[in-house]
C-alpha cells in the first residue's frame, strides 16, 4: 500500500531532521535568545542610523529626509541596484499607527487604476523604495498594541528585477483574520515598514506594521498578512525576493554585503 | 507560570518532534530550524497578548510550523488550484508495485505546498482528516483532494517496476 510505503519514507528520513539539541545550541535557550535578540535589535538599529547619518554626510545629504516635491533615496549599503538611487516615492518622517487600526497605514491613496483589486498593479514598477521607521511598541495601558513615536530610520531602493516585488504583492489575499497566528516577531513589533513603488511617475504605497498582529494595505486593499518578514530581508538586503539559500551562504562569509543571484546565467553566479 | 518557563519546558518536551515535522515538511535543515524558532516566538508574542491555554501551547506551535511553511511557500510561486472534487479513478496496480523510496521521498519534496502538507499530517502526524482540515482552515473535501492529487502525483512518480 502506498499509506504503508510513504509512512516508512517519512520514518527513515527522521534522523536527518536536526534536534531540539542542535536547535539550541544555534538558537539558544528561548529566554535568552528572546533578551539578546532585542538588544541586538535595539543595537542594530542604532547603528543603522548612525550608517546612514555617516552616507548622507559624506553625500552631503541631511539626515532629516526631503520634502515630498524633491524626493531622493538612499541605499545602506552596497546593493543590486548602486549605493544611490534617485525615486519617486519620497520616505514620509513618521508613521501614523495606533491600536484600533486592523491594517497598516499609508502616507497617501494609490494612484494607479484599480487599487481595489490586489495590493499593487500587475505592471513592472520603475522604481521601489523601502522605507524604515523604528519606534516604541507599547504593550500595556490604554495605548497598548501601538507603536509611538515611528520616525524614519532608512531608506532602501530595491534593485535586482522589481517584478518580482509586484509579481509577490499581486499574491497577497484579502483573507479572514488569522487570530494572530501568524507573522509573529515580537522583537520587531517596533518596525514598521512602508514600500513605494513608482509606476511611471504614479505612486502606490503598501504599508508593512511591524505589529505581527496587523496586516497590509495600499489605502483601498486590505490583507490580514502581515509582510513584515518579506520586507525587513528586502530592505536589508536590497532586493525583494533573494534565495535564502544564497543569503545563508552570504551570512556565513565575513563581512557580507548584499548577496544576489544573477539568474540570466545559466550556470549561477553568488556576489556577496 | 511565566511564558519563557512554559516556551523552554515546550522546547525540550516538543523540540524534537516539532523539528522533525519541520524537516518533513521543507526537507531543508536549516529551513526546519527557522520554521521551529519562527513558531516559538510567534507563540511567545501570542502569549503576551492573548495567553492561550498552556495545554493546547504544542498543538498552536505545529499549528504555527505549518502556517510558516505555507506562507513562505505562498509568497514564492501559486499555482495550485485546489477544489473539494476527488477524482474519481485512481491509477490501479500500485499494490503490485514496487517503490523506489528514494524517488517517493524525491516526489514527495517537488509537491505543491498543501498537498505535501497534506500528507505529511495524515501520515506522518497521523491525523484524521477533519483535524488537518481545521489546521489548514480548509474543507475536509479539499483535503482529501489535495491528499488524491498528491498520491497520484507520487505514484505516477515513484513506481519504477511491478513486482513479477
Amino acid at each position: 500500500m502506498i499509506d504503508d510505503d510513504l509512512r516508512a519514507v517519512m520514518r527513515e528520513h527522521d534522523g536527518e531532521a536536526p534536534t531540539t539539541a542542535e536547535f539550541l545550541a544555534r538558537h539558544g535557550p528561548a529566554e535568552a535568545r528572546r533578551r539578546t535578540t532585542r538588544w541586538i535589535a535595539t543595537g542594530t538599529a542604532a547603528a543603522c542610523v548612525g550608517a546612514i547619518a555617516v552616507v548622507l554626510s559624506i553625500f552631503g545629504l541631511s539626515a532629516t529626509p526631503r520634502p515630498e516635491t524633491t524626493p531622493h533615496s538612499i541605499a545602506t549599503s552596497a546593493n543590486l541596484g548602486g549605493s544611490v538611487i534617485p525615486s519617486d516615492p519620497a520616505c514620509p518622517r513618521h508613521v501614523q499607527d495606533s491600536n484600533t487600526a486592523i491594517y497598516g497605514w499609508v502616507p497617501a491613496d494609490p494612484q494607479t487604476r484599480n487599487p481595489a483589486r490586489a495590493l499593487v498593479p500587475r505592471a513592472t514598477p520603475q522604481s521601489v523604495v523601502v522605507c524604515s521607521y523604528t519606534g516604541h511598541f507599547i504593550v500595556t495601558g490604554p495605548k497598548a498594541d501601538s507603536l509611538a513615536h515611528a520616525t524614519l530610520a532608512g531608506m532602501r531602493a530595491l534593485g535586482g528585477d522589481l517584478r518580482s516585488v509586484t509579481s509577490a504583492l499581486r499574491r497577497v489575499p484579502d483573507g479572514p483574520d488569522d487570530g494572530c497566528l501568524q507573522y509573529l516577531s515580537p522583537s520587531t513589533d517596533s518596525q514598521y515598514y512602508l514600500i513605494g513603488l513608482s509606476f511611471h511617475g504614479k505612486i502606490d504605497w503598501v504599508a508593512v506594521p511591524g505589529d505581527h498582529c496587523k496586516g497590509s494595505t495600499n489605502g483601498v486593499y486590505n490583507s490580514r498578512t502581515n509582510l513584515r518578514a518579506d520586507t525587513a530581508q528586502a530592505y536589508t538586503y536590497g532586493i525583494w525576493d533573494a534565495d535564502p539559500t544564497v543569503l545563508r551562504q552570504c551570512h556565513a562569509r565575513p563581512s557580507p554585503t548584499a548577496p544576489a543571484t544573477l539568474r540570466t546565467d545559466p550556470a549561477g553566479l553568488t556576489v556577496c | 507560570v511565566h511564558v519563557d518557563e512554559v516556551i523552554a519546558d515546550l522546547v525540550s518536551a516538543s523540540g524534537d518532534r516539532l523539528l522533525r515535522l519541520a524537516y518533513q515538511l521543507c526537507h531543508d535543515r536549516a529551513g526546519a530550524e527557522d520554521l521551529v524558532q519562527d513558531a516559538l516566538t510567534r507563540v511567545y508574542g501570542n502569549w503576551l497578548r492573548r495567553r492561550p491555554d498552556i495545554d493546547s501551547a504544542e498543538a498552536y506551535l505545529r499549528r504555527a510550523v505549518v502556517n510558516e511553511y505555507l506562507r513562505r511557500r505562498r509568497l514564492k510561486s501559486s499555482t495550485e488550484v485546489v477544489t473539494d472534487a476527488v477524482p474519481e479513478t485512481v491509477d490501479g496496480g500500485f499494490d503490485d508495485a514496487v517503490v523506489d523510496r528514494d524517488q517517493m521521498w524525491h516526489a514527495l519534496g517537488s509537491l505543491p505546498p498543501r498537498q505535501r502538507t497534506v500528507l505529511v499530517l495524515r501520515f506522518y502526524e497521523d491525523l484524521p482528516d477533519a483535524e488537518i482540515a481545521t489546521l489548514l482552515d480548509a474543507k475536509e473535501g479539499t483535503v482529501r483532494s489535495l491528499a488524491s492529487r498528491a498520491l497520484q502525483t507520487l505514484r505516477s512518480q515513484a513506481l519504477v517496476e511491478e513486482k513479477p
